[in-house]
């Protein structure tokens, strides 16, 4: 595969953190979201995109998300995720939990 | 909330993976679209497409995963796995269903006679609040008026509960008939908290004086002689001179104040004990709820104050100081009382607990034989096992697997047994009681005994399984994926062997137990009673309970036992106040005014001719006469016994005997001297007996009569003439219980005869389940160990040798178990105790016979597999390898 190195797996715990702020802009379906993710991290973050889908199905069975099928501007058939208003109570507190992660992490590799 | 989303995805789980695969299919076209649209060669844009996606099965497993419940469906896994592996050994599966459903079913049948008898608690509300009342003896009696002083004083009561079981008289639609009868204080059903069946149940009032006689009926009376027929309430029925009305029927799960045993047929407010019984029936016993709040040291003090009053005040009526003092020293303490009123003796717990822990030791030889089974069968699998190894089980995994393996076989078990076990209650009862009605005696298949069976399944499952599931697993993986069978004389089958032993040694101790036990019954039968007891019928005359009292009594005997005589069939009539075999009833003397407190007389209430009536051959002086009666001197015969004893080498006759704790200060002269008798099966000698005439006998031996009937023909031929004969002196009075005397003396031994039938029953299947085990136990070693016979022979070791080694091997494992079985018997004796007659707990002969017995069958069990030894063909054996 090109520029292996580029490339940084998920820290373990954070690829629900990462759906779950996908969705908060707007509805998405799974290709979707795949795309997205990958344009925004400029293409450092590497997902398989086969474990996507058993992540969204955690989170709905959560009840954090909810899906229906929907057209696409293509109009073609695709399952539409949505942010349920427990995923946006839940996508506050563990964006709060990871920023606190983060801050710490920092200030320990910068310490020394 | 989260749980039940769970549930409904794993509902919809279908649909949901139409989805999930609709959705996968959908990122890959688009994806591919994307990498065409870059310009890739198709096939590049598929294989990028898929590289990025990953591994689309294992995405669909985690996904499913997630939906279900993969705890429980490992658990689905294992059972329809294991259903599998059962299906496929029909064999195998039917002997462990069986051996278990025989082990289960017995032990649930008598645990349903525990739980019934010996366990629950009176069906009523808070039952723990209940206590019985004691006062000088293990067993409360107390008179009516100290019964309503204590319930019009106590202070630390929510109610007292007054109760006496009885016989009576009824009159119903014209016919009249005995039957047993509850006298209960009408406070009963509100203060337990029973609830009428039908109609009304007996209420406070109902026991204020002047207010009219009412009656409750049970609901297994109502169903047996009224077909269930709601009229019945409001029907009168008449009791001597009392006209009644039947109020009410009692719940069919009330039984009184008892947990086993049945209702009896009809329940009277106490406030009609004392007219409407019999008269030595003059007692209550009591039960009391506690107040709330009340503490038992609390009330039993409250109520032995109460009850010293009441003492104290009757104690003047005493004259000799030392009875005084003893009337004195009386003292009520309350014992808990949740179970009522034991309805039954000691011996029949006894016989409960012992039967109980034998069906347990019946269940645990089932229980090695499986495990011998499976012992065997695990290592017929070891190479299905190592397979599994080898493709990366976990060995927990395989010991789990195999578990429920044994805990299906075990559960299956327990079902065949559970429908097993009602058909073994109505035995067990038929055989403990001579009933099969299992349902009105309150031995049920409720939920303790489901719960019992169920636990007891699962307890038999782990323990016939965990020791061969834990060893199946373990062994080298080459070893067993060769299907090495060098094993000769390895450990697991010296294993097997081995437990032969214990179950030799239960077997043994059930056997013995029975084996002492028929012994017993041999000698009781044995017992020379010393009367004629052939062509002898029994009944029983009730005359007070139909309003002959007084003089009236003594001429409805003297006309009935007239007419009785006249009867052609029967030789001589005569009657006795009491039963011929008496337990307990003995009496000091005075002779000549020599008192001799400590003698132990039977006292016996007879009519003339009743010497007669049992061939006992009159030795001196005279038997009593008609002149015998109220106004003539008062006179005593004795027997030989008494004669010797108290009148060593003079004629007693002429000498003057009293019976003061039945008849103080009464002087009766000896006018005669009867041959002996045993008053009991267990007497070693016989007793000193005095005999008084019936129409001279104190107040309280009156009211009630046994009429024996020496016959020519056949007693029970004669019992409808002589129901006529009595229906024509007296139409109201019923002949109460017609029986063959030596019937009578049959139930004498019944308990040590149902016990030694049961403990014989569960011995054989004890015994064919340990013989059925050496079989299976000789037959897997010989067919491990053809190698290494065909060896033998090669190397010149005779057939008939071999046979004998095989044999013996098994034998050493006999003979040890029978060894511990014979110690084990000997110990286990002591529990048989009181049922034992004429022999030791250490009775050589039945030890002997059986371990002989025993030893045969076993030697044979192993003989008959060991036999393939003759067939094997040493060249085709060795060839095979």
């Amino acid at each position: 595969m090109e520029n292996e190195a580029a490339k940084t797996e998920l820290l373990p715990g954070t690829l629900d953190l990462l759906l779950l702020k996908t969705l908060s802009l707007e509805p998405m379906h799974g290709y979707g979201i795949a795309l997205r993710i990958k344009q925004i991290s400029k293409a450092v973050l590497q997902i398989e995109e086969g474990t996507l889908y058993p992540a969204l199905q955690r989170l709905l069975m959560k009840g954090w998300v909810k899906a229906e099928w929907r057209r696409t501007e293509n109009n073609r058939r695709a399952r539409y995720y949505q942010l349920t208003a427990s995923g946006r109570r839940q996508l506050e507190v563990q964006s709060h939990n990871f920023d606190r992660l983060m801050g710490a992490m920092v200030r320990v590799m910068e310490s020394t | 909330m989260k749980f039940f989303r769970h549930v409904w995805f794993w509902l919809r789980r279908r649909d949901l993976e139409h989805d999930f695969d609709e959705e996968v299919r959908q990122h890959l076209e688009l994806k591919i679209q994307g990498n065409l649209a870059q310009g890739l060669s198709p096939e590049e844009a598929l294989r990028r497409a898929r590289a990025d996606f990953g591994n689309p099965v294992l995405a669909r497993e985690h996904t499913r995963q997630s939906w279900g419940f993969p705890f429980l469906e490992s658990i689905f896994q294992d059972v329809r796995y294991a259903t599998r592996q059962l299906r496929k050994n029909p064999g195998f599966t039917t002997i462990a269903i069986l051996t278990l459903a025989l082990g289960i079913g017995a032990n649930s049948a008598m645990f349903s006679f525990v739980d019934a008898f010996l366990l629950s608690s009176l069906p009523v509300k808070d039952p723990q609040e209940l206590v019985y009342l004691q006062n000088y003896d293990r067993y409360g009696a107390f008179d009516q008026k100290s019964y309503e002083q204590l319930r019009d004083h106590s202070r630390t009561l929510a109610g007292l509960i007054a109760h006496d079981d009885g016989t009576i008289t009824m009159t119903v639609d014209g016919s009249v008939s005995a039957m047993p009868v509850d006298f209960l204080s009408a406070n009963v059903y509100s203060l337990l908290g029973v609830p009428a069946y039908r109609g009304r149940l007996l209420v406070p009032d109902d026991d204020l004086p002047g207010k009219p006689a009412v009656a409750v009926i049970s609901y297994a009376y109502w169903e047996r002689s009224f077909g269930l027929d709601p009229s019945v309430i409001g029907k009168p029925v008449q009791f001597k001179d009392v006209s009644c009305t039947i109020v009410g029927i009692a719940p069919p799960w009330f039984r009184g104040l008892r947990v086993g045993g049945a209702a009896p047929p009809v329940t009277l407010p106490a406030q009609w004990h004392q007219h409407l019984t019999l008269k030595d029936n003059n007692t209550f016993d009591l039960f009391a709820r506690l107040a709330k709040g009340a503490d038992v040291k609390r009330a039993q003090a409250d109520l032995d104050l109460i009850y010293h009053q009441e003492l104290e005040a009757e104690a003047g009526k005493i004259g000799d100081p030392e009875k005084r003092k003893e009337f004195l020293g009386r003292h009520i303490t309350l014992t808990p009382a949740r179970q009522g009123e034991l309805a039954f003796d000691h011996r029949f717990a006894t016989q409960l607990r012992l039967l109980e822990a034998v069906v347990g030791l019946v269940l645990l030889v089932a229980c090695v034989n499986l495990a011998n089974l499976l012992l065997a069968r695990g290592n017929v699998r070891r190479r299905e096992i190592g397979v599994r190894l080898a493709l990366g089980a976990r060995r927990s995994r395989i010991v789990r697997q195999l578990l429920t393996e044994n805990l299906l076989l075990a559960i299956a078990g327990g079902l065949v047994g559970l429908l097993l076990s009602t058909q073994l209650t109505h035995l067990l009862l038929f055989v403990l009681r001579g009933r099969s009605d299992t349902a009105a005696v309150g031995v049920q298949l409720d939920a303790t005994v489901l719960a019992f069976t169920a636990m007891l399944s699962v307890i038999t499952g782990l323990i016939f399984g965990l020791v061969p599931a834990l060893r199946s697993s373990r062994g080298s993986l080459s070893s067993s994926m060769r299907g090495d069978e060098l094993t000769a004389e390895g450990k697991p089958i010296r294993g097997i062997r081995m437990l032969v032993a214990p179950q030799i040694a239960i077997s043994l101790v059930v056997l013995i137990l029975a084996g002492l036990l028929l012994r017993s019954l041999q000698r009781l039968q044995q017992v020379d009673l010393g009367f004629q007891h052939d062509h002898l019928l029994t009944f029983w005359l009730l005359p007070t309970l139909s309003g002959y009292d007084g003089e009236k009594e003594l001429r409805l005997y003297d006309d009935v036992l007239s007419d009785l005589n006249q009867l052609p069939g029967v030789r001589v009539a005569s009657l006795s106040r009491w039963s011929l075999l008496r337990r307990g009833r003995m009496h000091g003397i005075n002779v000549d005014g020599v008192s001799h407190p400590d003698a132990s007389i039977v006292l016996a209430v007879t009519s003339p001719r009743f010497f007669e009536t049992l061939h006992l051959p009159v030795v001196l002086g005279r038997d009593f006469t008609a002149r015998d009666n109220t106004s003539a001197p008062l006179v005593a015969i004795i027997n030989e016994a008494m004669a010797k004893k108290y009148f060593a080498g003079e004629d007693p006759l002429g000498h003057r005997v009293t019976v003061p704790d039945q008849e103080p200060g009464v002087e009766r002269t000896v006018v005669g001297v009867i041959g002996n008798m045993k008053f009991s099966f267990r007497s070693d000698t016989p007793l000193e007996g005095v005999y008084i005439p019936y129409a001279q006998a104190p107040q309280e031996d009156r009211g009630q009569a046994m009429i024996k009937v020496s016959t020519a023909v056949d007693p029970e031929s004669m019992i409808a003439a002589i129901r006529r004969q009595i229906h024509t002196v007296a139409p109201d009075l019923p002949v109460v219980n017609p029986v063959k005397e030596d019937d009578l003396l049959y139930e004498e031994n019944s308990q040590e005869r149902s016990l030694s039938k049961l403990l014989a029953g569960f011995g054989a299947l004890a015994v064919g389940l340990a013989l059925l085990g050496i079989y299976g136990t000789v037959s897997y070693s010989v067919s491990r160990r053809i190698r290494e016979i065909a060896i033998r022979m090669a190397l010149g070791a005779q057939r008939g040798g071999l046979l004998f080694m095989i044999v013996r091997e098994s034998l050493r494992f006999v003979l040890l178990g029978a060894a511990i079985g014979a110690v084990l018997a000997l110990a286990a004796s002591r529990l048989l105790g009181s049922f034992l007659f004429g022999i030791h707990g250490f009775d050589p002969l039945t030890y002997f016979l059986l371990i002989a017995a025993l030893t045969v069958a076993a030697a044979f069990a192993a003989y008959l597999p060991a036999r393939r030894v003759a067939r094997v063909d040493p060249i085709e054996a060795l060839r095979h390898e």
